[in-house]
């Protein structure tokens, strides 16, 4: 009944918007006008209130603004000792960080210190600013996985998963205004992380699983909004363009489970268990294109065949970047190129890979990436270590950075060991 | 959107060029709502440079104005202006109390039900939800859609809230007859 009125209700005052009386609307609807009407005619007193002369601002705002950029310039002064390390690690790109344990272990030491000291949160911050292409943003990617694997429960994982979608369209927004090419590997992940927070939903009880669904759907929303406004904007951009709607898709796709799983939960469940028990639940990705600072002429010297080098990573795999001890490991010498290639552009980003206890990932780790795996992505491994002494300092950083209200269900992914 | 992106990308780096484009284009704005709210155009410029200033303090954290760079500035203000009035509640003033012409015009008090200033003395004895549902909603002409995505509630949740606000509000003005 309620609903019903404040349908009609909002069809009233979007009449009213329109210039029309809202008693045409009213008279469609005879039985709920009488509950109706009311309301209108407080929404339209309402609108009255509101509509008062608004006198111009005493200092015409300038005070305002002065302030703002004094206290704008005290912030950059005081950051000033963070500018060295801005400058080694950041903004200038076509510069490759190519060892990716260095990425690992910058990464661990940042989440570690981030909330303690200036110089982490100094390089933390300039990292997330960063773009797929620039020298940090290995670092970044690191960072987001490293606290995925840190974060203590479904929702809090969840959540951040959908924080790190988030960041995926903006870094595509970025690069789409500084055209720059898009990488696959950031639509790839994008769909990842958004399947990942739907895996993690599946993983809760009625009552906070629509919730979160509904967090689902309304952040999928905004993408698919973000993406649509950038494809009308580089409509002479073909390649973006294409980029652009599979990734506009992908952001459907999810929206239109998570809206299946509100209407109906169990077989959303259901579904999300068959998923897990795909070999790859989401569209393979290609191979990767030269993204920024993932050009030809950056590769490694020990790329095998010099060509598509999965192991690159412009875009952020190159967490795992050639050149790197645990990149020679016989999986990647002697394993299927198409398989490394899709684990490699999902290693860094894809926790879902994580709730894949079968199939390629168990080749893989056959094939001796088992220890940097469970390092790089694997929260039950990671949660493995860090039971067996990982610095509490990350802890306190996923506490900080993840204020989910939610308490921690104590339930934790299924992740292969 | 995308170009408020990219200076909110540059205003995180301190980039005094990008936080007075984003002053500029926004604090107008900001003031209008605040003054709406608090009726007051000293304190609505103070409560203004405020946002900006918390905007400052908080725009590392991106996950805050991720999704709606203009929500965030709006959820600023609200708070900013809920803290206001804790600190200094406004004068309790019966709606009753108001019946005497203010704002109003002539016409408009003898063809309208509510006058102006009554209904503004009702709107502030709702919660702060609902009010801040009906500023946007109402004060600023936003749709269902963009108020909810300000307040980060869902489409239905706004208009149940706006739905309970519009009705306190008749309750409020009709004790007064």
């Amino acid at each position: 009944m309620s609903e019903k009125v404040n349908q009609i209700l909002e069809a009233c005052l979007d009449a009213i918007d329109r210039g029309q009386d809202p008693e045409e609307i009213l008279s469609q609807y005879p039985q709920d006008a009488s509950a109706v009407r009311p309301l209108v005619e407080m929404a339209a007193a309402t609108t009255k209130s509101f509509d008062v002369d608004i006198p111009p601002p005493p200092s015409g705002l300038t005070e305002g603004r002065q302030q703002l950029l004094d206290a704008a310039a005290r912030k950059q002064k005081s950051s000033w000792t963070l500018n060295p390390l801005t400058r080694l690690f950041g903004e200038k790109r076509r510069q490759h960080m190519r060892f990716a344990f260095a990425t690992k272990l910058i990464s661990a030491i940042l989440v570690a210190v981030v909330g303690t000291t200036a110089v982490g949160g100094g390089v933390a911050a300039a990292a997330t600013n960063s773009l797929p292409g620039d020298t940090l943003y290995p670092v970044k990617l690191s960072i987001e996985n490293t606290r995925l694997d840190l974060a203590s429960s479904p929702t809090k994982q969840a959540n951040l998963s959908l924080d790190f979608a988030d960041e995926r369209v903006e870094e595509i927004e970025a690069l789409v205004e500084e055209d720059q090419p898009i990488p696959e590997s950031s639509v790839t992940q994008l769909e990842r992380h958004l399947h990942y927070a739907l895996r993690q939903a599946a993983q809760m009880g009625d009552a906070e699983l629509s919730g979160q669904l509904e967090r689902v759907r309304q952040r999928t929303q905004t993408q698919i909004e973000a993406l649509a406004a950038l494809q009308a904007g580089t409509q002479e951009r073909q390649r973006a363009q294409s980029q652009l709607h599979t990734a506009q898709q992908a952001c459907e796709r999810v929206r239109e489970e998570a809206q299946a799983g509100l209407a109906d939960p169990q077989t959303f469940r259901t579904r999300q268990q068959q998923r897990e028990h795909m070999p790859d639940n989401v569209t393979p990705p290609e191979s990767p294109e030269n993204e920024p600072g993932n050009e030809q002429n950056q590769q490694p010297p020990d790329a095998p065949n010099g060509s598509q080098n999965q192991n690159q990573g412009g875009d952020g795999s190159g967490q795992h970047g050639s050149g790197e001890p645990d990149d020679a490991s016989p999986g990647n010498q002697q394993g299927d190129r198409q398989r490394d290639q899709d684990q490699d552009q999902n290693q860094v980003h894809d926790p879902n890979q994580n709730a894949q206890p079968e199939s390629d990932q168990q080749q893989d780790q056959q094939q001796g990436q088992q220890q940097d795996r469970q390092h790089q992505e694997d929260p039950a491994g990671n949660q493995q270590q860090k039971q067996q002494g990982e610095s509490g300092g990350g802890q306190e950083d996923n506490d900080t950075v993840d204020p989910t209200p939610e308490g921690d269900s104590g339930q934790k992914r299924q992740g292969q060991q | 959107m995308t170009s408020d992106r990219k200076l909110l990308r540059r205003a995180r780096a301190y980039d005094q060029e990008a936080l007075g484009e984003l002053y500029d284009t926004y604090a107008a704005r900001i003031y209008g709502y605040i003054y709406k709210r608090v009726q007051n155009a000293q304190i609505a410029e103070n409560l203004t440079g405020d946002v900006f200033l918390r905007l400052l303090e908080a725009i590392q954290d991106e996950k805050a104005w991720r999704s709606s760079f203009t929500g965030w500035l709006y959820r600023i203000a609200h708070n900013l202006i809920v803290d206001h009035y804790r600190s200094e509640p406004p004068p309790s003033v019966r709606v009753d109390d108001l019946s005497l012409p203010g704002d109003d015009s002539i016409e408009e008090t003898a063809s309208d039900p509510f006058q102006k200033r009554q209904v503004r003395a009702a709107l502030k004895q709702l919660t702060p939800d609902q009010q801040q549902v009906l500023a946007l909603r109402f004060g600023e002409q936003m749709k269902s859609r963009e108020v909810a995505r300000i307040l980060q509630k869902s489409v239905g949740a706004v208009e149940a809230l706006q739905h309970r606000a519009l009705n306190s509000l008749r309750r409020l003005l009709d004790e007064e007859d």
